[in-house]
């Protein structure tokens, strides 16, 4: 996935509008917007997080999107990392689905992506799950949702653990 | 403190709006109100976007700004890597 910086701020803004629309309260404080990090390196990176409206108040279900785009030869902005959260603090549930250190988890488990599963939270069966990639923030958020709707709390044991698979 | 639900079916939420149903998945497949297709004939839809959907509020576009850190960014940095449970 490639995008020029416009189109990187572009995402960005898309998906803070998504959250919103979905009802997600931004952690956002007055008059402050979405922001885009430029890393010594030129990376650009950012961090979206909000809440999702649950029977407490505040609301305990989090969620986060980050990802981090490095620049390209052509002078495009590629996605390197993301790490996309649920935070299910009301049902003790947390779910992640992650890329990053991609040579790490390709020395030791012969992939690039992983998950998290943890049931309840802090408490994993396995400290890295198999997971396929995710292809953009949009699709995160609807998966994320899609396990936040769910009445019955995903069961984190049959998931497939790389440390098992190894 | 109970859990609140967490979804709505198209039905319900055609009620809720008194609206007809088709009228609601038109809505939905507009992306007006977001909605969660969990399987291929069945359609959730978020409380929380429902909630924002009938109470009127649209999202205003945000503004994007930049800053500048003086460090990377290392998403794997707080990586809590739980030994597996063995028992």
């Amino acid at each position: 996935m490639r995008l020029t910086r416009a189109g990187l701020e572009d995402l960005l803004a898309s998906l803070a509008e998504l959250l919103e629309r979905y009802g997600v309260a931004l952690d956002l404080a007055a008059g402050e917007e979405p922001a885009l990090v430029e890393s010594p390196s030129r990376s650009l990176s950012f961090e979206l997080r909000g809440f999702l409206p649950d029977a407490h108040q505040p609301p305990r279900s989090v969620l986060e999107l980050r990802e981090v785009w490095q620049p390209g030869e052509a002078g495009d902005l590629e996605r390197r990392d993301y790490a996309y959260e649920l935070l299910d603090h009301e049902r003790g549930y947390r779910r992640a689905l992650h890329l990053h250190d991609r040579d790490w988890f390709a020395d030791h488990f012969d992939v690039v992506v992983h998950e998290h599963c943890e049931q309840p939270n802090g408490t994993a069966p396995c400290a890295h799950v198999a997971g396929h990639p995710v292809r953009d923030g949009f699709r995160a958020v609807e998966m994320l949702m899609a396990i936040w709707i769910d009445p019955i709390v995903p069961d984190c044991a049959p998931l497939p653990c790389l440390e098992e698979l190894r | 403190m109970d859990e609140k639900r967490r979804y709505l079916t198209p039905a319900e939420a055609a009620d809720a709006l008194r609206v007809s149903t088709d009228t609601v998945l038109r809505l939905v497949s507009s992306g007006e109100l977001p909605a969660i297709r969990v399987s291929p004939r069945v359609i959730r839809i978020p409380t929380p976007a429902f909630e924002a959907f009938a109470a009127g509020r649209e999202p205003r576009r945000r503004r994007v700004v930049t800053r500048r850190s003086h460090s990377e960014v290392d998403l794997g940095a707080g990586e809590r890597t739980v030994e597996p449970v063995t028992c």
